[in-house]
């Protein structure tokens, strides 16, 4: 009998337990779950910094100006522009129509607001100050007019006005939750953000007012999805698992190698894009030895083959880069791009002209006793996948490799010491502009100190100073063409990878397209019906 | 006891004093500029830079910004999060509660399992089930918890599709899998000890004189060698509260979750100072708290420790 009491109270705790280990709820049938890999530091516009910001604020925020994917601009917040003769004023006729999530109407004042903050930063490391160098301020003439002045003239600032760090916040909210509101941000967008737990999830739910979608959108009012929830999962085998249990219908960045398995599979939709900006390429410096001989690192590009490290360390979701700057980039020069491809007779030419030959039979150039030796600092948060292979290349070729593995303060201090020969860079940007960043001279001792090609040459420093500031579309392109010429020409730049957002999606989540920077416009996804 | 007491928690006060030198120390003794770590590949101006040292203290003397650092500690003030400027003390709050959790239920389920098996294997010392239950338990031991939980993931979530894989934290389905995975080792590894422990009492000679009295061989077992072989496992269990503690971040990571041991190591990642100092100042005092108690418990228990 008591042996029985004992039966009783095991069966029906196993029942419990197995009651509670049920099959997982299935989402509501609009709402979708996207797996992304690094969570948000802020979704303040003017605190955001790169790819995980960028992404959730163009959800919550709007911009003046919208771009489709062609980088045609539309109106958005604003109904019209114009740019004063000199390109460094631009006056804004704005929708009056619109609201804030927190109920306040978007007036002139609240632009005027935003762009002054974005102009300091609200975090340290935000995006928009840069973008912002030369502003002296906005002027409010009336509730739908404002006036944008810099201090010269801005040839990017229309395009700048799509991305995200200059979307446009809430004056309301700005003032209610000061310090705190990269955490609580509150914009115009299509999404509103309901709640955000740190290293956990972010969840959005539809804005039922929004009635101002630009007009390149597949359709106007609220956006087709209710609820959006953002999962943040660092491991890659984890945001994989997570996709193939049904946790997540969209996954951002899955690992190569199954993302390119799962092509064949027709229940898996993937989507990749080639980001614009500068490619994933290696600057050389021409201050060191040997990479200060032209031959030489010439050599060093013929020597690696892109395509196959493309192929091996990507699976080919990162397409092979032959130039400074991507394919999808405004202003690219197909021209720049050919004059290097993968030849090791070439390459052994160039280095045996230079007088580096090995003597001694180890497989290492030597020249006066001395082994043709790079100095390789590597960040493998980025180079993780290629380095070695990139290394084997140059081994091939006769050169010594020195591969050192350090973080992102230890590369910015060995490649300011001019320690390097070569050292990894790479910038998604919507344009060009971004070169000057790392291949204007006057960043080698002074300004970022991001110029590790320690290279010094007037013209390129004048493109890349002038092109900002001219207006003209044919001319400033002209320009970013010359200036590719003038890297790739001089072997500066050892081009590696572009980068490319790379997407899995469930088969049944329709309108996924990217914007101009590989973003999906979410305000178009939906879930169809099975 | 009183005076025992208060050189207890003397002791306790000077490692937690150590520990805060020590990770102050540490991180700037790491190569490279805090700044430049902070901003990773952004481009800024020196003017720029200069500020933000400015902005951060980090221009001062090292001794001054500890003093400072120790100032704001007792006015309550952990400072922001350089990276997220969010307050460091919120953020230890939000995530505290699912690290406990989750320490708390591996905790139950290594006890569990580690106590069951041990004394199986034990008291059927040789047998067929002591030799097979002997490899489950050691593999369990060998085996690392990030293969351990990817496995996990694999068959319950992907291929069973019974549990979620990365079920948001306060979901309580989405703890099984994570503790499980924790616990595995801890399990395993006081099964071990137990089965130890109890064979050591076996060779004992009071158990022969409680059989000559004529006492039931069950009683001889349960009541005599089992109780006095669960000494050093109690010991051992509030300990792996603090190795569970530790290992959390792993599993964390694995699984997604919310916890204190990732919002440290993200911490380390972006050196982001206050939030180090924050999070390792906050997981000592849980450590030096856990072992004073179980220090206190045990002079309580055993008059010859607050003796010595």
């Amino acid at each position: 009998m008591k042996n029985r009491k004992h039966l009783v109270l095991i069966l029906s705790l196993l029942a419990v337990l197995f009651g509670t280990i049920a099959v997982p709820a299935q989402s509501e049938t609009n709402a979708l779950t996207i797996g992304i890999s690094v969570e948000p530091i802020s979704l303040d516009p003017a605190g955001g910094l790169y790819i995980p910001e960028q992404f959730l604020i163009q959800q919550i925020f709007d911009p003046l100006i919208a771009a489709d994917p062609a980088l045609n601009l539309h109106p958005a917040l604003a109904k019209s522009w114009e740019v004063n003769e000199m390109g460094s004023e631009f006056s804004f006729h704005l929708r009056d129509d619109v609201k804030f999530h927190d109920g306040t109407k978007f007036t002139g004042e609240a632009v005027k607001i935003s762009f002054d903050r974005a102009a300091k930063g609200s975090t340290v490391a935000a995006a928009a100050p840069t973008i912002f160098y030369d502003y002296i301020e906005t002027q409010v003439v009336d509730d739908t007019t404002v006036i944008v002045k810099f201090s010269s003239p801005h040839a990017t600032f229309l395009q700048d006005l799509t991305r995200p760090w200059l979307m446009i916040s809430s004056p309301a909210a700005i003032e209610k939750h000061g310090e705190d509101y990269g955490q609580y941000p509150v914009g115009t967008g299509p999404f509103i953000l309901k709640e955000w737990a740190a290293q956990d999830h972010i969840t959005l739910t539809k804005n039922p007012d929004y009635n101002w979608a630009s007009d390149f959108y597949v359709h106007t009012g609220p956006a087709l999805l209710d609820e959006i929830t953002f999962r943040f999962l660092p491991e890659q085998a984890t945001r994989i698992a997570a996709f193939q249990s049904g946790e997540a219908s969209i996954v951002q960045d899955p690992s190569y190698l199954e993302a390119s398995q799962m092509t064949a599979d027709p229940s898996v939709q993937l989507f990749t894009f080639v980001n614009p900006g500068m490619t994933s390429h290696q600057m050389i410096n021409v201050e060191k030895a040997p990479t200060d001989d032209i031959n030489v690192r010439k050599a060093l590009i013929y020597a690696v083959d892109q395509e196959t490290i493309s192929q091996v360390a990507f699976y080919g979701l990162q397409p092979a880069a032959h130039n400074v700057i991507s394919p999808s980039t405004w202003g690219y020069n197909e021209e720049a791009a050919k004059l290097y491809s993968y030849n090791p007779e070439k390459a052994a030419a160039l280095l045996e002209e230079s007088g580096w030959i090995d003597s001694n039979g180890d497989g290492i150039r030597e020249k006066d006793g001395v082994n043709l030796h790079i100095e390789y600092p590597a960040l493998p948060a980025y180079e993780e996948a290629f380095m070695e292979l990139l290394a084997s290349y140059l081994q091939k070729a006769g050169f010594e490799v020195n591969i050192t593995k350090l973080d992102d303060a230890g590369i910015s201090e060995f490649g300011f010491a001019s320690k390097h020969n070569i050292l990894n860079m790479g910038w998604v940007s919507r344009d060009p502009a971004v070169l000057s960043y790392v291949y204007d001279s006057e960043n080698i001792e002074g300004g970022n100190q991001s110029s590790y090609t320690r290279f010094r040459s007037d013209r390129l420093d004048e493109i890349l100073r002038t092109a900002p500031q001219t207006i003209d579309e044919e001319a400033r392109k002209a320009l970013y063409q010359e200036a590719q010429m003038i890297i790739m020409e001089n072997a500066i730049a050892l081009p590696i990878h572009c980068y490319g957002s790379v997407y899995i999606a469930d088969a049944n989540i329709t309108g996924f397209r990217f914007d101009p920077e590989g973003f999906p416009y979410l305000y178009e996804v939906s879930i169809a019906a099975e | 006891m009183w005076r025992y007491l208060g050189r207890r928690l003397l002791t306790s006060l000077s490692v937690l004093i150590g520990v805060s030198i020590f990770t102050f120390l540490m991180l700037h003794l790491v190569p490279g500029d805090p700044v430049h770590a902070l901003l990773g590949r952004q481009a800024v101006t020196p003017e720029r830079l200069e500020e933000l040292r400015q902005e951060l203290g980090l221009n001062d003397p090292i001794p001054v910004q500890y003093f400072n650092y120790i100032k704001d500690v007792f006015q309550g003030d952990l400072g922001r999060s350089l990276k997220t400027n969010r307050s460091v003390l919120d953020s230890i709050k939000e995530q505290f509660p699912s690290t406990f959790q989750l320490t708390i239920v591996a905790l139950l389920i290594s006890s569990t399992f580690g106590i069951f098996i041990g004394t199986i294997t034990a008291f059927s010392h040789n047998s067929w089930w002591d030799k097979i239950l002997s490899i489950v338990t050691i593999s369990g031991i060998s085996i690392p918890p990030f293969f351990f939980g990817l496995l996990l993931i694999l068959f319950f979530s992907v291929k069973l599709n019974w549990l979620p894989a990365v079920a948001k934290s306060n979901d309580p389905q989405g703890l099984i899998l994570p503790a499980f995975t924790l616990a595995i080792g801890e399990a395993s590894w006081l099964a071990r000890l137990v089965r130890s422990s109890i064979l050591e009492e076996f060779d004992k000679s009071y158990q022969w004189t409680a059989r000559a009295k004529g006492v039931r061989e069950s009683t001889v077992l349960f009541y005599h060698v089992l109780r006095n072989s669960l000494i050093p496992i109690v010991t051992a269990i509030s300990l792996q509260f603090v190795y569970l503690m530790a290992g959390s971040v792993v599993v964390e990571s694995i699984f997604a979750r919310q916890g204190i041991g990732r919002l440290a190591v993200t911490a380390i990642q972006n050196r982001d100072f206050p939030l180090v100092q924050g999070t390792v100042a906050f997981i000592a005092v849980i450590y030096v708290l856990i072992n004073t108690i179980t220090d206190l418990i045990y002079a309580v228990v055993d008059p010859r420790v607050r003796l010595k």
